[in-house]
């Protein structure tokens, strides 16, 4: 029996806004096992993003649950969450936000910086991870430098060099050209098939065939595909 | 808490590198207010050594009749006579009345050496006990006697011991006694060195054409009780008006004329460097606030990773608020030493003492961080505030 990673039951997210509620999220229930590689799938503005933050810690929801590793979300106060957001979450987001003025290995190293992993232990770490993703010699190259598709790979060994139990992604080939999307989406097959569970917001159905899963989310609404 | 303080520090390193302009900017106009404040505790702390020296050198229970509307007598003349001494010394009950001439003199390699000539009543030899050798007596007096009493700043400027002469305005004086410095370090004339010697020599070697006037530059009168004092200032005022037809050119300066003059002195430090001061400190926390506010929102999405990363809303205010303690500190720490070197001027060009010690370095150092923390809590509070959801997809 396949275990579950993240788990939402009757889970709605809605903005309030001057003209009323905006609902993002609706009744949304599901379940993600380890290993799977979901992938989810939506035009702009249909609670991808939301759904995303919600299951990663960095949002609550309106209403329903939110179960992580076997812990009601709800039930964790906010050093707790924090404390998972930094261990067992990885995050890769459309817009890279790496910390320009760092180096590429200063930004993985960063990583652990809410953790308690010594900060030699860490840069060591980091350096390992470029290497395996082939960006050694970027190492010392400041953040800024970095082409958009080195960018998202540093971004990428930063969302795994903790190890974390799930890797969320939000549109992470959003900025891509077709080439450096396509090395990302190599990277993130890799990370799959050495046992990462992935879950990927995407409007790019391109990009299911690295899928094991495929949901299709519409006006707040979830719905599997088979 | 070793590491987390190091990852505050390191995070407010890079931060400070990405963004030069930013850090720098209040830090120096904050300084230039921390460089006030320096100034202005050093002055008040001298002000205080300088009344405790006053009121030391003078004695609570003395005062001074001198020639002179401010009671300068270098400046002013020798305006009192050997007359107005012996009649003060015979009407004033419980009074001893003790002669001032005072010169100053070069002494090389020293330089300028005050000497003050003056008798055995001198109010000081009361109080004061030598470091070695004796004060000056009665017979030194009577027979003009070419002795002299040094403090100890001069003794040790020219290996001055007892027995060996000190040559003043070309005459050996035998060395017969050091005395300890003032506390407030610089005397009345703002020279760090004294002698004193009999006035019957001071005014025949000092005195040029003078010195057979019998005139002295002061009259020192001590009051055995201190509460006497009032009678006693008011019945000298009477007996010299009545001797001179009026008050003329005499001024009588007791130990609270002293003080009222030092703590005006106080009043326009505290007014002028105050108030730079203040206005410093006031356009560099203002400054401080205004940047950290922009800072907080040019890193919207840095506290949205930070979130995501792990960061608790008490770490992303710890990390702003430590920002602002850190620029109030490095403000302090370059205002501290443009104080010192303002200091440094300023000791050159007057005679005031501008100690620098312990609490006029640690005050405008405590001022920086706890300013600096109280500029960054508004944009921090703000920071910590900021839903990491919404930082995350910050245009």
């Amino acid at each position: 029996m396949k275990q579950l990673v993240l788990e939402m039951r009757d889970v709605s997210k809605s903005y309030p806004t001057p003209r009323g509620p905006v609902h993002a999220l609706g009744d949304v229930n599901i379940g993600i096992c380890r290993g799977e590689f979901v992938m989810i799938t939506g035009p702009s503005g249909s609670g991808k993003t939301t759904f995303i933050q919600i299951a990663g810690l960095l949002d609550c929801p309106t209403s329903g649950k939110v179960v992580f590793e076997g812990r009601d979300a709800m039930d964790m106060d906010e050093r707790t969450s924090a404390r998972v957001r930094a261990e067992r979450i990885g995050m890769v987001f459309q817009r890279f936000h790496l910390l320009g003025h760092l180096s590429a290995l200063e930004n993985v190293a960063f990583r652990f910086r809410y953790t308690d992993v010594p900060r030699d232990d860490a840069l060591a770490r980091s350096r390992r991870m470029l290497q395996a993703m082939g960006l050694e010699t970027l190492s010392s190259t400041r953040a800024a430098s970095l082409s958009a598709g080195e960018m998202q790979r540093v971004a990428i060994a930063r969302a795994v060099v903790l190890e974390p139990a799930v890797l969320f992604a939000d549109e992470p080939t959003g900025n891509l050209d077709s080439k450096s999307a396509d090395s990302v989406m190599d990277i993130m097959g890799e990370l799959h098939r050495k046992g990462l569970t992935i879950v990927m917001a995407t409007h790019n159905e391109r990009l299911l065939r690295h899928a094991t899963r495929h949901i299709a989310c519409a006006g707040g609404r979830m719905q599997e595909v088979a | 808490m070793t590491d987390y303080l190091a990852g505050l520090l390191r995070d407010i390193w890079q931060n400070a590198a990405a963004r030069p302009v930013h850090a720098v900017m209040p830090v120096l106009v904050a300084s230039l207010g921390m460089a006030a404040l320096t100034v202005l505790l050093s002055g008040l702390a001298g002000l205080g050594k300088r009344a405790d020296a006053l009121i030391e050198d003078f004695g609570a229970n003395v005062f001074e009749i001198c020639g002179g509307a401010r009671g300068n007598p270098l400046q002013e003349g020798r305006a009192v006579d050997a007359a107005d001494v012996r009649i003060l010394s015979a009407n004033l009950a419980d009074c001893s009345v003790s002669v001032v001439f005072r010169s100053i003199e070069r002494i090389d390699p020293a330089g300028m050496v005050e000497i003050v000539g003056t008798d055995e009543r001198h109010p000081r030899w009361g109080r004061r006990k030598p470091l070695s050798g004796r004060l000056l007596d009665r017979m030194d007096v009577l027979t003009a006697a070419r002795c002299c009493v040094v403090n100890a700043g001069l003794a040790s400027q020219l290996s001055l011991e007892e027995g060996r002469a000190l040559v003043i305005a070309g005459t050996p004086f035998v060395v017969v006694g050091i005395v300890p410095d003032e506390p407030g370090g610089e005397s009345w004339q703002g020279s760090a060195m004294k002698a004193w010697i009999p006035h019957t020599a001071a005014r025949f070697w000092l005195g040029g054409k003078d010195w057979d006037s019998e005139a002295f530059d002061s009259m020192l009168v001590a009051v055995q009780d201190e509460g006497a004092m009032d009678e006693a200032v008011r019945a000298a005022t009477r007996i010299l008006k009545q001797r001179k037809g009026g008050p003329g050119n005499l001024t009588i300066v007791t130990p609270e004329a002293l003080l009222k003059e030092l703590r005006s002195v106080r009043n326009s430090l505290v007014a002028f460097a105050g108030g730079g001061a203040l206005l410093g400190l006031g356009l560099g926390s203002v400054v401080l606030a205004l940047l950290m506010a922009a800072n907080v929102r040019s890193r919207v999405v840095e506290i949205g990773l930070r979130r995501s990363l792990g960061a608790t809303s008490r770490d992303i205010l710890a990390l702003f608020i430590c920002e602002g303690c850190v620029s109030g500190f490095v403000a302090a720490l370059l205002g501290v030493l443009l104080g010192c070197a303002g200091i440094a001027a300023a000791r050159g060009a007057s005679s005031m003492p501008l100690p620098l010690g312990f609490p006029v370095v640690m005050a405008p150092m405590a001022v920086g961080v706890a300013l600096g923390g109280l500029s960054a809590w508004a944009p921090a509070r703000l920071a910590a505030s900021i839903r990491p959801a919404e930082s995350l997809r910050w245009e």
